[in-house]
C-alpha cells in the first residue's frame, strides 16, 4: 500500500457487476428492488476501466448482508472475497454482517480471520436495525478489539421502501463515544444531515465519512456544495481534512466524474490529495494492513 | 431480399472516446454472404454515437476538442437531478447532447461486396459516457 501514487476510492459497491450476477441470479432482483440500482450490469473489466480513468489505484468493496429483510446478499462476503483475492493489486474488501442474527459474532470473526476484510458495513436502511439497539454493543466491541472499521451507512436512501430515521449521523455519537477506540466511518457525508455529522466529527476523533452520494446536482455541483459552500471551506480545511475519505459510491456513480468533482474544488491541493489518497492509506496502515 | 443482423459488443476505455469499427462491419458484410444492398450500422445508445469522417489522428483530438467545447461538462442542465427510474443521479446531460449532435446511426451502400466509403471515409463509433460495455447493430440488407 505504501507504494501507491494513484487514488483510493474508498466506497464501491461489488455488484452491477456481471460476472456476480450471472454467479448469483438473485442479484439482479435486489439490485434492482433493494440497492434499487436500474441501470445495466457491466462486465468486471469497466470497474477496472472505470478506476483507471480515475487514477484510482485501490478501490475498497463493500457487501450488504440483507438477508433477513430482503432475501439479499448484495453480492455476498465469498463473492468479494473471490474478487480480491484475484485482483489484490486492485481491491480490498469491507464485508456485511447481519448485526441482529444469533450468528453475527461468528460471523464477524469470518470477515477478520478467513477473508482479512478491512472491516463491515452496516446499513440501518437496508438491513432494518437501531445503532443503538444494545443487542449489537458485542459486535461494536468485537469490532474495536480486532482493530476492524464499521463504517455506518448514513445519509439519504434513495429506495423510499427503506426506513430513513436511523440514517442521521447523530445516532452515531454514542457509540463514537462508547467505543472510542472503534473507527467508524460514515457515508454519504450523512447527507442531508451534514451539520450533525460535522457535531459528531468534531466530538469524536475516531470518526471518519466518506464524499460518496451525488444528491444536488452534478458531482461538482455536489461536492461544492457539501466541501466548500459557505462555512464549509473552513470546515474542510481546517476541521476534518485529515479524516474525510473519496469514495464513488460505484455503481451508483462513475468514477472519474467523483474524482474530477474533488479535483476541481476550490480548496488546498493538500487537502485535496488527504482526500482522495493520503487519509485513506494512513487510515488502512492504522490496521496494520 | 436478405437480411442479417449482428450485434457487436464493444467495451470502452476512455469517458470520449472515438473508435473506428469500419473493419468489424466490413467482416460482418463478409459473414453475410450479401453482395449488394445497404449496411445500417446503428446504436441503441443515448450517450454514444456513430458518424463517418476521416482517421485522422489530429482530427480524431479535434473531434474529442470540439465536442467538449460546443457542449461543456459544466453548465445549468436541468437533466442533472435524481432519476428514480435509473436509481441514481442523472449528471450526464452532455454526453446526450453530443449524442444527438451526432446521430445514432450510418447507412453505407454495399456494391459487389465492397463498403461504397469515400476514399478517406471510416465508420466511428463514439463513446460519450465511458468507460462502459456497450453494443452497435450492424444490419445488412440486400442480395
Amino acid at each position: 500500500m505504501s507504494n501507491l501514487a494513484g487514488y483510493v476510492d474508498f466506497h464501491i459497491h461489488a455488484i452491477g457487476i456481471e460476472e456476480l450476477v450471472s454467479k448469483n441470479p438473485n442479484l439482479l432482483r435486489c439490485i434492482k428492488d433493494v440497492f434499487y440500482l436500474r441501470t445495466r450490469p457491466q462486465p468486471l473489466t469497466v470497474l477496472i476501466k472505470q478506476m483507471e480513468q480515475a487514477n484510482v489505484e485501490k478501490g475498497i468493496l463493500y457487501s450488504i448482508d440483507a438477508k433477513r429483510v430482503h432475501n439479499c446478499e448484495m453480492p455476498g462476503n465469498d463473492l468479494i472475497y473471490e474478487l480480491v483475492k484475484e485482483h489484490q493489486d486492485l481491491f480490498m474488501g469491507i464485508g456485511s454482517i447481519d448485526p441482529l442474527s444469533e450468528n453475527a459474532l461468528s460471523e464477524l470473526e469470518k470477515l477478520y480471520s478467513k477473508y482479512e476484510f478491512l472491516g463491515v458495513f452496516l446499513s440501518p436502511a437496508y438491513q432494518e436495525f437501531n445503532p443503538l439497539d444494545s443487542r449489537l454493543f458485542k459486535v461494536y466491541e468485537l469490532l474495536e478489539d480486532s482493530r476492524m472499521l464499521l463504517v455506518f451507512h448514513t445519509g439519504l436512501p434513495w429506495n423510499n421502501k427503506l426506513p430513513m430515521k436511523w440514517s442521521n449521523p447523530l445516532i452515531v455519537d454514542d457509540i463514537a463515544r462508547k467505543y472510542n477506540k472503534l473507527i467508524i466511518v460514515l457515508t454519504h457525508m450523512g447527507w442531508p444531515w451534514l451539520d450533525d455529522l460535522y457535531a459528531v466529527m468534531f466530538r469524536n476523533r475516531n470518526v471518519y465519512a466518506i464524499t460518496s452520494g451525488v444528491y444536488t446536482g452534478s458531482p461538482f455541483e455536489h461536492m461544492r456544495t457539501i466541501l466548500v459552500e459557505g462555512y464549509r471551506k473552513r470546515v474542510t480545511e481546517r476541521f476534518l481534512s485529515e479524516r474525510l475519505l473519496f469514495g464513488s459510491e460505484f455503481p451508483r456513480m462513475e468514477i472519474w466524474k467523483m474524482v474530477d468533482a474533488i479535483e476541481r474544488l476550490e480548496i488546498a491541493s493538500d487537502v485535496k490529495m488527504n482526500i482522495l489518497r493520503n487519509n485513506a492509506l494512513r487510515l488502512i496502515r492504522s490496521l496494520g494492513r | 431480399m436478405k437480411a442479417r443482423v449482428e450485434r457487436v459488443k464493444i467495451i470502452t476505455n476512455k469517458k470520449t472516446e472515438i473508435i473506428d469499427i469500419t473493419d468489424l462491419v466490413r467482416n460482418v458484410v463478409k459473414r453475410s454472404g450479401i453482395k449488394d444492398g445497404l449496411i445500417n450500422i446503428f446504436t441503441r445508445h443515448t450517450t454514444a454515437g456513430i458518424f463517418l469522417n476521416e482517421n485522422e489522428s489530429g482530427l480524431i483530438r479535434d473531434f474529442v476538442n470540439y465536442l467538449h467545447k460546443i457542449v461543456p461538462e459544466d453548465d445549468n442542465y436541468y437533466h442533472h437531478h435524481f432519476f428514480y427510474k435509473d436509481g441514481r443521479a442523472a449528471v450526464n446531460a452532455w454526453a446526450h447532447i453530443r449524442s444527438v449532435l451526432l446521430g445514432h446511426f450510418v447507412v453505407v451502400p454495399l456494391k459487389n461486396g465492397d463498403l461504397l466509403l469515400g476514399d478517406r471515409q471510416r465508420i466511428f463509433f463514439t463513446e460519450l459516457d465511458g468507460p462502459q460495455s456497450r453494443e452497435v447493430i450492424i444490419q445488412v440488407l440486400g442480395e
